[in-house]
């Protein structure tokens, strides 16, 4: 059986007269709208990082990715503190004061691949809940990096009421130039929470102009550095092409780790001599151990490896001595081999086993970041 | 806006051919592929035509 639904009028929330526009179906997909991966901030690969002072940190939610410098000491978490329709929250603590000599912002980096899906819209709209203890003004700039860092453009916000989730909704016309297809930055969003005069002495055009440090901060007079009790949470975050902020599209936990490990995956042990990753390998008398391992997708680049705690071959009744010294060979972006050195072995060359850790909390790490 | 701290880069070599570098970047021991789109094998690279870093060589085998 078919049906038709007719409609005189649509009527928004707010009792006014809704359009197509209004609803947010003229621009863009239904479906994977939202430019941002875990822009509900539900994964949280690294967990919690701790003591940044001067540098670009990943940890907290993925892909949340805060720069700092001379703005004191602080944490960032995934925070099970959100407004109504979430679960959590990506939150940065001031842990220990300082004198502002400089800036602290959040950051969020978008693939220029993904970017292409607003090649055919003259606007774009970025959406968020945030929540801090200080109100006031801040900004949010998107930076193009696709063009060599040219251009910006930098709009301010307000949060209006202290320690209260409050939505806030930003337009920016489309830099008139197409992303082009690829790997690299293209979009880099920046949430400035302070800064010192160089960052904030001219006024922002409204529009995207040749870049200059000046008009980044503009209008923020809050020192976050002041206090412990400071925060800046965020979450809900919502790029989409067009000028109207649609709901928020939730995607599942499945889908948006499977997002997250194109550009970090960590496979940790959960107990004492877990097998932490798919880490086949082969053992050499000489004291070198082999493993050949897939990545869970297909990662944005040939990560870096890194690792934590000790591990050894198990192979049988040979299993090699404890390591934690672990190099990785032939990365591409889809599988590397690990070369584990200084574990000793008392088998055969070539015995056949598997990675193992020593540890609960012993991780592998792969990081395709941009 | 941040650059990244890197100490102790030292290549990687098996059979003679360098395959890695090791370095600690921020804090962290790092496997780093000699691949341009890696970000921190990209910094490594800018930081070493900068004149700021240099790379040992592999231990010999």
């Amino acid at each position: 059986m078919s049906s038709i639904i007719k409609v005189d009028t649509i009527q928004l929330a707010d009792g006014t007269a809704g359009t197509i526009e209004n609803l947010g179906l003229a621009t863009g997909a239904l479906s994977h709208r939202n430019l941002i991966i875990n822009g509900a901030c539900q994964i949280a690969q690294r967990g919690t990082v701790t003591g940044m002072t001067n540098g670009s940190y990943h940890g907290g939610p993925d892909r949340f990715y805060p720069y700092i410098n001379g703005a004191g000491t602080w944490s960032q978490s995934q925070a099970a503190d959100a407004p109504d329709g979430f679960a959590y929250s990506c939150k940065l603590q001031c842990t220990a004061t300082g004198t502002l000599t400089n800036y602290i912002g959040q950051r969020y980096i978008i693939e220029s691949n993904d970017c292409v899906a607003l090649n055919e819209s003259d606007t774009f709209t970025v959406s968020f809940w945030v929540k801090s203890n200080k109100t006031g003004t801040y900004t949010c700039e998107p930076y193009d990096a696709s063009s060599g860092g040219s251009q910006s453009v930098s709009k301010q916000f307000t949060i209006n009421s202290a320690d209260t989730w409050e939505k806030k909704t930003i337009t920016y016309n489309k830099n008139p130039h197409d992303y082009p297809a690829g790997t690299g930055q293209a979009l880099v969003l920046h949430w400035w929470l302070s800064a010192v005069s160089t960052w904030k002495d001219t006024e922002p055009t409204g529009d995207w102009q040749d870049f200059d440090s000046g008009f980044r901060a503009y209008g923020i007079t809050n020192d976050f550095a002041d206090s412990t009790s400071n925060y800046f949470s965020i979450t809900g975050v919502q790029v989409e092409a067009g000028s109207v902020a649609t709901p928020f599209e939730h995607r599942s936990y499945a889908e948006e780790l499977a997002r997250c490990q194109r550009y970090y995956i960590r496979r940790s042990a959960t107990t004492t001599l877990d097998y932490p990753g798919d880490c086949h390998g082969w053992a050499s008398t000489g004291g070198t151990q082999q493993f050949i391992t897939r990545f869970d997708t297909v990662m944005r680049a040939a990560p870096s490896f890194s690792s934590s705690g000790n591990f050894r071959l198990q192979s049988g009744t040979h299993d090699s001595g404890w390591s934690s010294t672990i190099s990785a060979a032939n990365t591409s972006n889809i599988a590397t081999r690990l070369v584990m050195s200084d574990a000793t072995f008392s088998g055969t060359n070539n015995d056949a086993g598997v990675l193992q850790a020593q540890s609960a909390g012993n991780y592998i790490a792969f990081d395709a970041e941009m | 806006m941040n650059e990244m701290t890197i100490t102790n880069a030292q290549y990687y070599a098996e059979d003679g051919a360098n395959i890695s570098i090791q370095a600690t970047i921020d804090g962290v021991q790092l496997s780093v592929p000699l691949v341009q789109g890696n970000r921190h094998y990209d910094e490594i690279m800018r930081q070493v035509d900068a004149g700021t870093l240099t790379i040992q060589e592999a231990d010999s085998e």
